[in-house]
């Protein structure tokens, strides 16, 4: 033990709390980057050789201080349960706006909404009295709005699926794009981790993008070799090293093809490869907006269409014109198809004379009672009921997916706060830290001065006794 | 657990946003006036706004209905009681023409001349059409626009009756047809009055004929008092409808009100309340991020 070594090992000292306070600065650096997780320098001490040599046995005591590795300071499992709670919110979220908007489309309970259009179109048969043809007019016109409101509905609904298409479209699309940052940045980490080089700020990088990618099509991710990820989705790879596959969307580009029998090919799939990809995240919500919830209320919407023309057309066509001859069908499709529905409904004749409100045959009369009793058809026939039915079941499915939501960001906000309360930075700790390296540098610094005035004793002291 | 800056700043982010997002809920209600304005906001009470909404559809075209059952109700009521007067004008007439002892050929022409205009009158009333359609109010179901011709052949159609709906499943018939109101052909009031004109006419008179038309005419005048009171009963009944349907509306449009309209009293309380929650969450934030050791480092 020689008082050079003490030397050597105070100024390790000294560089490793000056390396220490570099972390420190860093961590202050970045006390609000999104991502960024708190560094800690490892400090280690250095032993002496412990192991006794043939001639030598050393009474040294250890050999300083080592600050080789800066570590991330961050809960692996936690980040695993973020990407999964991330996923979850942003597929509420895509769901519940998606709700939201169907509702918008139905624009009840109001005056504007269906029921009211239809309450009174089929009130207005009461107002047919005698040869009145200005009252059998509005009737033709009711009829009309009613048809024109079911079609503003269901268009509605066609753009808000040809929206979410372009919406998935564009989302699988950037995936993609952050699915090639991550694999490129896995190469990086793979380097400098071989280099022995430190990628702690890279490794949040790519961290912050998984979480994207989580958000985005319900990512998770798992270890790979030298500090890079692998990244699945739906269970089936989609980063795997430094490698990205790519997904794409198929399928129909409307409403009304995928509603057609027997085409329900819409899906995602990796391109290439073509092997389907069940996603999560917004791209899952969406999908299940795209394939279940839009088709579900269309398909409702038309099965009430349907009974209203069903109604109108039945019961016009057992009632009698004025002239005595049997009356015809009112509402037809307005493309030429054998179905009615929403999409298609409309008034086939707006001349007052084809309103068959008399129920007296062969004769020419001014009866009304076929009229009146069009005018209960609404009720019997119960397409009031099912129609209130098809709103109030719209209402629970969207209360329901606004609480789920609800739920699910209060989730998530938890497990951001656990997350930030292990990775984030304390402007407290790291001045108490600061502080702890700033002692630490001086008493290393004082250490010198200590070995200088005892080299200076034994230098210029010695042998200059009595002198 | 170990709290952070900038975890504390998020917390106090997210307890702001949601008190500003309650106060929003409250100024949102209290700016439009209504609870309820999509179905999410409450299923159950959007399928009661809907059946509220219905039954005020209905009992509007009820109250249409009622309007124009009352009009002709009321137009009948008034033509019948024209035709009483008119008819005993010609039992008056006739009366006069019995008594064989005051009366001469002239005086019998001048008498059945009179009949003769009485029966024209009363045909004018028979044909009187309704106000707001045209068409003939004792025609029945007539396509033609009169339900006697000129030559006082009735030209109606009695066919279905013509009814007005006056409550939820009630419904009334409004008109009355001529066959009702003044006999069937061939044997009617009209016919009876030209009977006995033409009767007066002839020389010498034939009183047994005459005795035989004062008769008729009597039948006629009970037939057109029992119409009357039909018409009276009907019109009570509508109008006893038209008090329920307004109770009716008043009910449903307050029921609506309280499904859908906002209770300003608890939504002002609970914005005054919101507020104060919401100045807390500000006060604590401003002062709870401020300190940070570094206010003490020197």
């Amino acid at each position: 033990m020689s008082a050079l070594s003490s030397l050597n090992t105070a100024r390790q000292a000294m560089a490793a709390q000056q390396r220490a306070l570099d972390v420190t600065a860093q961590n202050v650096a970045n006390l609000n980057t999104e991502g960024y997780s708190r560094q800690r320098v490892d400090l280690q001490s250095v032993s002496s050789n412990a192991v006794p040599a043939f001639f030598s046995t050393s009474t040294e005591i250890g050999g300083g201080v080592s600050a080789d590795t800066v570590t991330r300071v961050r809960d692996a499992f936690m980040e695993n349960r973020a990407l999964g709670e991330h996923a979850s919110s942003a597929r509420l979220t895509v769901e519940n706006d998606a709700y939201t908007q169907i509702e918008a489309s139905f624009r009840e309970p109001g005056e504007t909404g269906l029921q009211a259009i239809t309450d009174t179109m089929w009130h207005s048969f009461e107002d047919v009295t005698g040869s009145d043809d200005a009252a059998r007019s509005t009737v033709l016109q009711n009829i009309s709005t009613v048809a024109s409101s079911l079609n503003a509905t269901s268009t509605a609904l066609d753009e808000q699926w040809t929206q979410t298409r372009e919406d998935l479209a564009a989302t699988l699309t950037q995936a993609n794009a952050t699915a090639d940052q991550i694999g490129s940045l896995n190469k990086q980490i793979q380097q400098a981790t071989q280099a022995g080089l430190s990628a702690n700020e890279l490794a949040d990088k790519r961290d912050g993008l998984v979480l994207a990618l989580a958000d985005s099509i319900g990512a998770t991710s798992s270890v790979g070799s030298d500090g890079m990820v692998n990244v699945l989705v739906g269970g089936s790879s989609l980063v795997s090293g430094a490698t990205a596959t790519k997904l794409k969307l198929v399928g129909e580009a409307s409403l009304d093809e995928f509603s057609a029998p027997g085409s329900q090919g819409l899906a995602v799939q990796t391109d290439p490869g073509g092997t389907k990809v069940a996603v999560g995240g917004a791209s899952g919500g969406r999908l299940t907006v795209l394939t279940s919830t839009i088709p579900t209320y269309q398909a409702k919407l038309d099965g009430i269409a349907t009974q209203i023309a069903d109604a109108l057309n039945g019961g016009n066509t057992s009632g009698y014109l004025s002239d005595g001859s049997p009356g015809s069908a009112l509402l037809g499709a307005s493309d030429g198809s054998a179905t009615i529905s929403a999409r298609n409904i409309s008034l086939l004749s707006s001349s007052p004379t084809v309103l068959a409100v008399s129920s007296m045959a062969g004769v020419a009369s001014t009866d009304t009672s076929n009229a009146k009793a069009m005018a209960k058809l609404g009720v019997s026939s119960g397409v009031s009921a099912d129609y209130r039915t098809l709103v109030t079941q719209l209402g629970v499915a969207s209360a329901v997916s606004a609480q789920s939501l609800q739920i699910q960001t209060t989730i998530t906000g938890n497990i951001d706060t656990a997350r930030e309360s292990v990775s984030g930075v304390s402007i407290d700790e790291e001045m108490t830290q600061m502080l702890t390296f700033q002692h630490g540098y001086q008493a290393a610094a004082r250490m010198v001065t200590a070995m200088d005035e005892v080299l200076d004793k034994l230098i210029n002291g010695t042998g200059r006794v009595g002198l | 657990m170990r709290i952070t800056q900038r975890a504390m700043t998020a917390n106090s982010l997210t307890g702001i946003n949601s008190n500003l997002a309650a106060l929003t809920k409250y100024q949102n209600q209290l700016t439009s006036g209504k609870v309820l304005t999509k179905p999410s906001d409450s299923p159950t009470d959007t399928n009661k706004s809907m059946q509220t909404r219905s039954g005020l559809a209905a009992l509007d075209q009820q109250a249409r209905n009622i309007t124009d059952a009352t009009a002709r109700l009321d137009q009948a009521d008034s033509a019948l009681s024209t035709m009483q007067g008119l008819l005993q004008r010609a039992q008056t007439l006739t009366t006069q023409g019995l008594n064989t002892g005051a009366n001469n050929a002239t005086s019998n022409d001048a008498l059945a001349a009179e009949l003769s205009a009485l029966r024209e009158s009363m045909l004018g009333v028979a044909n009187t059409s309704v106000a707001s359609t045209g068409q003939p109010l004792f025609g029945g179901v007539t396509a033609q626009a009169v339900a006697y011709d000129s030559t006082g052949t009735y030209v109606g159609v009695d066919g279905n009756p013509i009814t007005q709906r006056i409550g939820a499943t009630e419904a009334i018939q409004v008109d009355i047809t001529g066959t009702e109101a003044f006999g069937a052909q061939p044997d009617d009031l009209f016919k009876a009055v030209q009977d006995i004109a033409a009767t007066l006419k002839a020389s010498p008179v034939d009183d047994a004929a005459l005795a035989a038309g004062l008769t008729k005419l009597q039948a006629a005048q009970d037939r057109l008092s029992t119409m009357q009171s039909t018409v009276g009963a009907r019109s009570a009944r509508v109008d006893d409808a038209s008090a329920l349907t307004t109770d009716r509306n008043l009910t449903l449009t307050a029921q609506l009100s309280s499904i859908e309209d906002v209770d300003i009293a608890r939504a002002t309380l609970g914005l005054a309340a919101q507020q104060v929650g919401y100045q807390a969450a500000l006060s604590v934030a401003s002062k709870v991020l401020q300190p940070t050791m570094l206010d003490f480092l020197r």
